[in-house]
């Protein structure tokens, strides 16, 4: 997980570790990072504190309530991260993730210390009169409204998915320059994302022309990539399901090619026997274990990272990694026994059906892990609502 | 002088990205930006637009594209930079060519009358 730091960032974690000096702490806690975020002043996390009257006054006051002055000043070494803080940091990692940041900003920090809600911070905010849901709203908002623009010009596109996650990451990355530019002048976020949108042009007068600049085997491959790729926003079984169906439909052509072409070549023997009863087995048990594996990747998936509504979760993807083991095992023993007629091999066949499901589990793993944060910020975008009424001004036509 | 609307001119952005990036390889704000200084901010196009007319460069192979390696602490998300290719050069120099020739040749006939 990617822990590197903006500039802004790194100066809260030095203002936080100045303050819990201060207090003659030997710890940073959350407490010394929110003092941190609203100290630095500037940034997204400190704009939103500010708007909801959080002073650095009220702040040290109401820490030094809740919390003594330590018996003396600690040494000079680095001083260590509280569990909490730590965790609050992950959080803040996690965060920058789903909103497609590759470094961790100061307002990032805020959503982490927010989602420790156990924290010191919390507690501090909470006394403060805020509510922690409000904050992430207001963190949230400007960077959904930024990405609400960006998929109005990209959704439409028919490109595939690889080529239209270059667009979202470039145009948005423009978007956000920009509406930094306009607040920096304004310090009014929502007039700078009004002037900044207004800058950007009409998001679908550009998904006309994003469509127009592509190549014909960008055309081709979005045609083959919908037919098996995730349409939001189906459900995982309603996916899994059309992927079975799919499937199905592939195998059963397959089979009847198969047949045609080697009978017409070869004609009849007993191997084209075997090869009829394997495709036979593929036929009938792919689509089940296609549909079985979908499910079980991503639920494991999700697990793993936390996602959509999963709790993070190791015991789950060892679960879920368990099952589709057993579902590569499953698969390799059928397709063994349709091949020979019955299922009472001798050993040697058991290693490479073990060694089928290991694989199968492993990969799945692999994927989750390396994939997995690429997927879902797929997903979290292909969910955005871009329907007109909600709250977007629409800029004049380019 | 009055401002130019953006589609008399749309035709000849690829021209106008092309020439900025002679100067050396940029991001599409900074490409925007060195249009703006050469004046092209008396043409009221929308920013959003510069990146479609990129992505036909890229597709036609006159530009390349790439995301840039070193953050410097930047925030925001990571920036794709832009260079010139020969076939651009070369694509460059055309429109440089049929530019002069069409400003010769209309400039005869709309000069005024002596």
């Amino acid at each position: 997980m990617s822990m590197i730091m903006s500039d802004q960032a790194r100066r809260v974690m030095t203002l936080a570790g100045k303050e819990a000096r201060r207090l003659r702490h030997d710890y940073v806690g959350t407490e010394h990072i929110l003092f941190g975020l609203v100290e630095e002043g500037a940034g997204l996390g400190a704009d939103v504190l500010e708007t909801f009257g959080v002073t650095s006054t009220k702040m040290r006051a109401e820490v030094e309530r809740l919390i003594a002055r330590g018996p003396a000043a600690p040494g000079p070494r680095e001083l260590p991260l509280t569990p909490r803080a730590r965790q609050a940091l992950a959080f803040a990692a996690d965060e920058a993730r789903l909103v497609s940041e590759p470094l961790v900003g100061a307002e990032h920090l805020l959503l982490g210390l927010v989602r420790e809600h156990e924290g010191v911070a919390g507690q501090v905010l909470r006394n403060l009169g805020l509510k922690l849901e409000a904050v992430r709203e207001a963190v949230l908002k400007i960077r959904v409204l930024q990405m609400t623009i960006v998929e109005r010009a990209v959704r439409p596109v028919r490109a595939t998915t690889p080529r239209k996650r270059k667009m979202r990451e470039e145009l948005l990355a423009h978007l956000s320059a920009i509406y930094d530019e306009e607040q920096a002048e304004r310090n009014d976020p929502a007039a700078a994302v009004r002037a900044a949108a207004e800058r950007f042009g009409d998001p679908t007068a550009l998904a006309r022309e994003l469509d127009r600049s592509l190549s014909w085997s960008e055309r081709v491959g979005y045609v083959a990539e919908r037919w098996f790729a995730w349409r939001a926003p189906e459900s995982v079984l309603r996916y899994a399901w059309r992927l079975a169906a799919n499937t199905l439909v592939v195998m059963v052509s397959a089979f009847f090619l198969t047949l045609v072409v080697t009978l017409a070549s070869v004609g009849w023997n007993h191997d084209i026997w075997t090869l009829l009863q394997v495709l036979a087995a593929l036929l009938a048990f792919a689509p089940p274990v296609v549909f079985l594996w979908t499910v079980g990747y991503l639920r494991m998936r999700d697990a793993m990272w936390g996602a959509f509504g999963s709790r993070r979760s190791l015991g789950r993807v060892w679960a879920w990694s368990a099952l589709l083991a057993l579902g590569g095992w499953g698969f390799a023993i059928a397709l063994a026994a349709a091949a020979d007629g019955d299922i009472s091999k001798p050993a040697e066949l058991w290693p490479s059906i073990a060694v089928a499901g290991f694989a199968a589990a492993a990969c799945s793993l692999l994927a989750a892990r390396y994939s997995g944060p690429m997927e879902i910020r797929d997903a979290i975008w292909a969910l955005l609502d871009v329907s007109a009424a909600n709250g977007l001004n629409d800029s004049e036509p380019a | 002088m009055e401002p130019i609307h953006g589609d008399k001119l749309r035709g000849h952005l690829e021209t106008l990205v092309l020439a900025t990036l002679e100067r050396g390889e940029a991001h599409g704000l900074e490409i925007l930006h060195r249009l703006e200084v050469g004046g092209y901010g008396l043409l009221r196009l929308k920013e959003g637009s510069l990146y479609p007319a990129l992505y036909r460069l890229e597709a036609a192979g006159q530009i390349a594209g790439a995301w840039e390696t070193g953050r410097h602490g930047r925030r925001g998300a990571r920036r794709r930079i832009y260079r010139l290719t020969t076939k651009g050069r070369r694509s460059l120099e055309r429109g440089r060519g049929e530019w002069q020739s069409f400003v010769a040749t209309l400039g005869g006939i709309l000069a005024a009358p002596a």
